[in-house]
């Protein structure tokens, strides 16, 4: 019998907002355990939550960018539970009425993976369990958080990835977080049951915490999606169940009871007001939204750009702005392309620098460059060469490649062509033979004679269609 | 607030709220509760779905506060290293 | 007796002509702390206090003008964070609390330059109508040392009719700051909820905690309520609205009030309490005001929608009391830190807490979730919305602030819910969040005083106030027994 994925996700985001949720604490990650806290955040009887504003218009942006509808009217509650990350023995969160109804992230594929509703709360401290005890930090207690609950909608490994790859690039786009798995900025756990292929009644649902990046992600859903297989094949019952996924050993391992809604008391918090938002401001936010990164793909490949590089372009929007600004007016989008994701990623090197694109060449530079190419005044290579340079020693790329240009050897590509096919009847007689190989001995004759800086591929264009006439 | 509170689920709430009981200590609150829900039965007649929440507005004005150096916020607790600690047996 | 003046003014006239220092002043008060027997004090800030009366001596010395709270020698219940200071709210699992930051309300009078003396013995954690649920012992009622003083601020009201400070800060969530104050014969007010900010005070019931003063005259209650009814930034259900100053408008006129009376709040009084309240009641008719009875059955629900919300947003506001950021922690072993957390709790809360907090987790958890919680916040908004009716009929109210007078020791004896049902009067004013006042109007066949309690609709303080100076004014029954004794 085939059994099928059935998959949801909560996913947390971490809100790049100056404060934390409830207090003046900066949303700063400091290496020193308790230095980002106030009595605030670390819950010292008698102090208050006041809701940070800019938490709230930043978790708008995502709920809009994910096509939810935004309600107007929203309360925040109580969630209780004792845990010793968790100071005030609660958490400030939504339940009932969140601040985002349903929406939707749509696939490469066009099916649309829904979204039940994405609420605001105040993240936890951390814990480090030691052989002799707990230590308890709590410079995340009280960090922005939203949560994106989906609707089991998943039904492979491939759509949980992407889906998550999605969230990622929703909430670069808009800028309201990093979203970095590995820095805990995006959190996942997923909920997941097998079905068999006929049926329409869904199995025991399992949640998995835990998973630090897509990859175990990936695994963490192969390996439950066997297990659970293997246990109702076998005649026996699946427990409903809190999991977490064991890196080393490549599994998943019970981790508790999964606790009751019930049992967290939920509560209107009596110390916050509700969130009463008015239509014209969230139309406002809608229209100073940034173009999100699935439009600028299709503009990218209108353009002219393979997939594959697209997707590179826009895995980080700073990589993406800056593209755009450097193919303004240009003549040859791909060739700016190919630099970024050529010289300039292998000169950042890591994703947090690639990401940040923090480099000294100014877009329109790049365009200048690109430009000198397509006006045959320079070709790949040497721009090439040029790029690094800038970079490198941290130069002007416009300056550099005038400077380049200017002391290039002048020459009309046609003549030196000509004249290098008529040095070569060898080559010519041999190519026109079927031998294309024959082709490069005059191409490397006219490379010699500019110096290497005529277009090779130019050139061998021009080549080919003198021989053309002369025959 | 149908019938009586059962013995099971004061140790339920107990554990819930990270308190422990005496036998004679439930018992009191067997009654207590008891008497809660006799005294509370007059709220039965309301129609749960008629509530309201306030919805006053009230502009988020950014407050001033005094800092607190690291020192102080670990003041109160046993730190160890810069973090609260709670010993493992 | 002539009563131009408040204790308030008396001390600030007597600072500034130098007829007294701040620092002899503040000493007589320390002096007669220690002496007292009524442990109407949990800790005693003996040098501070000293040390701030010599900078409010140094300015007068140096012929400086200051303030009119400057100099005057305060207490405050130990639920109001202190800078510094122990704060205890009377359990044992702060008993070695040190707060890392002020009390909005202790800011503000700080700023003044009130002078604190210590912090006041109060029911633990503010649950309790007598005082006696202190892990720190009973506080005695000055008037009679074999009563209660009231609670949950009874140590703050013994203070004060003891003449051990010159006005203390109270906090009111079902009638702490009332009910005390008419047992121990002073003035108490539970102001509007949302005018005094609640940062700082450790919280019982967030939606129904005020804080107030409790004093020896109106006018007294009126300076500090105007000094500390300001929006505070750091609590948003703090009002927003610039509050119009109670103290200028105190004398002017109050004719043709339309007062009305609740009789259910009357039924279940003691005889002598009732006929003093309804005898307090019929002065303002020489005003040209109109007596109304009247029954407001809505009131039967405040009790048990008081139970229920109290109760659960207690249970809540109770849970960070876990031994590891603060406070006392089990000093024995245990298996895993949820233990720890058990044990530290078990061991440190009092029962009256153990047991409210077990009430509430019942109330916020599943099944009982809609009957009960959701039901009490309808009862509750009905509530409201009943006063607000009601004060277009009426100008006030006026009820009796207890049905009893101070009652001995281990009066509910195994039923606490008794205690409870002695804050039937006051309690109403906390789930409509309207201001309401307690003023002596009176003493009974034991020379213990009673207490009359007057509320107006929300916001209204300046009127409440007026109204209360009048009765005051020719009806004075505050004495100060014992203690730094002034003539008032």
């Amino acid at each position: 019998m085939k059994y099928n994925l059935v998959c949801g996700f909560e996913t947390h985001i971490e809100l790049s907002t100056e404060n934390k949720l409830f207090c003046p604490c900066k949303v700063k990650f400091g290496s020193e355990p308790n230095s980002n806290c106030c009595p605030v955040c670390i819950g010292a009887p008698g102090t208050l939550p006041v809701l940070n504003k800019q938490a709230v218009i930043y978790a708008i942006k995502m709920g809009l960018a994910l096509n939810c509808k935004i309600n107007l009217f929203s309360k925040m509650e109580r969630k209780c539970y004792f845990y010793p990350d968790l100071a005030k023995a609660y958490q400030i969160s939504q339940n009932d009425l969140p601040l985002c109804g349903p929406g939707f992230v749509e696939l490469d594929s066009g099916k649309k993976i829904r979204i039940n509703h994405i609420h605001i709360e105040e993240d936890a401290g951390k814990i480090k369990n030691e052989s002799d005890g707990i230590y308890v930090d709590y410079n995340r207690a009280g960090v922005p958080l939203i949560e994106i609950v989906s609707e089991p909608d998943i039904s492979s490994i491939e759509e949980a990835q992407e889906y998550i790859e999605k969230l990622q690039l929703t909430a670069r786009y808009v800028r309201v977080s990093d979203a970095r798995m590995q820095e805990g900025s995006i959190r996942c756990d997923v909920n997941i049951s097998v079905k068999p292929e006929n049926s329409d009644e869904l199995g025991t649902r399992i949640e998995i915490k835990n998973m630090n990046s897509i990859a175990f992600i990936a695994k963490a859903l192969k390996y439950e999606y066997e297990r659970q297989v293997d246990i109702l094949e076998s005649g026996k019952k699946l427990v409903q169940e809190t999991r977490r996924f064991n890196e080393q050993k490549n599994c998943t391992e019970s981790m508790r009871e999964k606790e009751d809604a019930s049992d967290y008391g939920y509560f209107p918090d009596p110390d916050l007001s509700s969130i009463c938002l008015e239509q014209e401001k969230i139309d406002e936010i809608k229209k100073n939204l940034p173009e999100m990164y699935y439009s600028r793909k299709k503009r990218y490949i209108k353009l002219g750009i393979p997939e594959k590089t697209a997707n590179l372009l826009i895995k980080y929007v700073n990589v993406s702005d800056f593209f755009d600004l450097a193919i303004k007016n240009c003549k040859s989008p791909e060739k700016v392309a190919n630099l970024i994701i050529g010289q300039i990623f292998s000169f950042l090197g890591s994703e947090t620098e690639k990401e940040s694109f923090g480099i000294s060449i100014l877009p329109k530079d790049l365009n200048y460059l690109v430009n000198l190419i397509s006006d045959n005044k320079l070709n790949m290579a040497s721009a090439k060469n040029l790029l690094s340079k800038a970079l490198e020693n941290n130069k002007n790329l416009k300056d550099l490649a005038n400077k380049f240009v200017s002391e290039s050897p002048k020459f009309d590509l046609k003549q030196v062509c000509c004249e290098c096919v008529k040095n070569c009847p060898e080559a010519v007689k041999d190519y026109l033979s079927g031998k294309e190989k024959a082709l490069q001995v005059i191409i490397g004759k006219v490379m010699a004679k500019t110096r290497g800086s005529a277009d090779a591929v130019e050139a061998k264009n021009i080549i080919k269609n003198i021989i053309k006439e002369k025959k | 607030m149908t019938g009586k509170i059962s013995k099971d689920e004061i140790l339920k709430l107990a554990k819930l709220s990270r308190l422990e009981f005496s036998e004679s200590e439930t018992k009191k609150l067997l009654k207590d509760i008891g008497n809660i829900m006799k005294l509370t039965s007059k709220i039965e007649k309301y129609d749960s779905s008629e509530v309201t929440y306030d919805n006053i507005q009230r502009d988020y004005e950014k407050p001033e506060y005094d800092s607190c150096t690291h020192d102080e916020i670990l003041s109160g607790g046993i730190n160890k290293n810069g973090f609260f600690f709670v010993k493992k047996y | 007796m002539s009563k131009n003046k408040g204790l308030i003014r008396k001390i600030h006239d007597a600072l500034v002509s130098k007829k007294v220092s701040c620092f002899e002043l503040t000493s007589w008060y320390l002096r007669e702390i220690e002496k007292s027997d009524l442990n109407a004090f949990i800790t005693v800030t003996k040098e501070q206090a000293l040390e701030s009366a010599k900078k409010v001596d140094e300015k007068i010395n140096k012929n400086q003008e200051i303030g009119l709270l400057e100099g005057v020698p305060m207490s405050l219940k130990d639920n109001f964070s202190t800078k510094n200071i122990l704060t205890t709210c009377a359990s044992k699992i702060l008993e070695n609390y040190v707060p890392i930051y002020n009390a909005t309300v202790y800011e503000i009078l700080k700023n003044q330059g009130c002078i604190l003396l210590g912090k006041n013995n109060q029911d633990q954690f503010a649950m309790g109508s007598s005082n006696e649920t202190s892990y720190f012992g009973p506080v005695k009622n000055p008037h009679d040392k074999t009563k209660v003083p009231g609670g949950s601020s009874g140590g703050s009201c013994a203070s004060v009719a003891a003449g051990l400070a010159a006005f203390a800060m109270g906090s009111d969530t079902g009638g702490s700051i009332r009910q005390p104050a008419a047992f121990c014969g002073i003035v108490g007010m539970k102001p509007t909820y949302g005018s005094i900010s609640r940062y700082g005070i450790i919280p019982l019931a967030s939606s129904l905690d005020q804080a107030g003063p409790l004093t020896l005259t109106v006018e007294d209650n009126s300076i500090i309520f105007d000094c500390l009814a300001v929006h505070d930034p750091k609590d948003e259900t703090s009002c927003k609205l610039a509050r119009k100053k109670t103290f200028d408008s105190l004398d002017s006129s109050i004719e043709n009030l339309k007062i009305g009376i609740p009789t259910n709040c009357f039924e279940g009084s003691d005889k002598e309490v009732y006929n003093a309240v309804e005898n307090a009641a019929k002065f303002y008719e020489k005003f040209g005001a109109k007596i109304t009875y009247f029954a407001f059955p809505e009131l039967d629900f405040s009790m048990p929608v008081y139970c229920v919300l109290g109760r659960a947003e207690t249970a809540s506001n109770m849970a960070r009391f876990d031994g590891i950021r603060y406070g006392y922690k089990y000093k024995g072993e245990y298996s895993d830190v949820n233990d720890l957390m058990t044990k530290t709790r078990s061991e440190a809360l009092g029962d009256e807490v153990k047991r409210r907090i077990l009430v509430g987790s019942y109330v916020l958890n599943s099944g009982y979730y809609d009957s009960f919680y959701k039901k009490s916040l309808v009862a509750k908004n009905l509530i409201t919305k009943k006063f607000a009716e009601k004060f277009e009929e009426f100008d006030i109210l006026i009820t009796p602030t207890s049905p009893t007078t101070a009652f001995g020791f281990n009066y509910a004896g195994d039923d606490p819910l008794k205690m409870q049902l002695a804050d039937i009067c006051v309690v109403n004013a906390n789930i409509a969040g309207i201001p309401a006042i307690s003023i002596p109007c009176g003493y009974d066949s034991n020379n213990l005083p009673i207490g009359m309690q007057i509320m107006s609709k929300c916001w209204s303080e300046d009127l409440l106030l007026r109204v209360a100076y009048k009765y005051e004014k020719e009806n004075f029954f505050a004495k100060i027994i014992g203690g730094v004794q002034f003539e008032i």
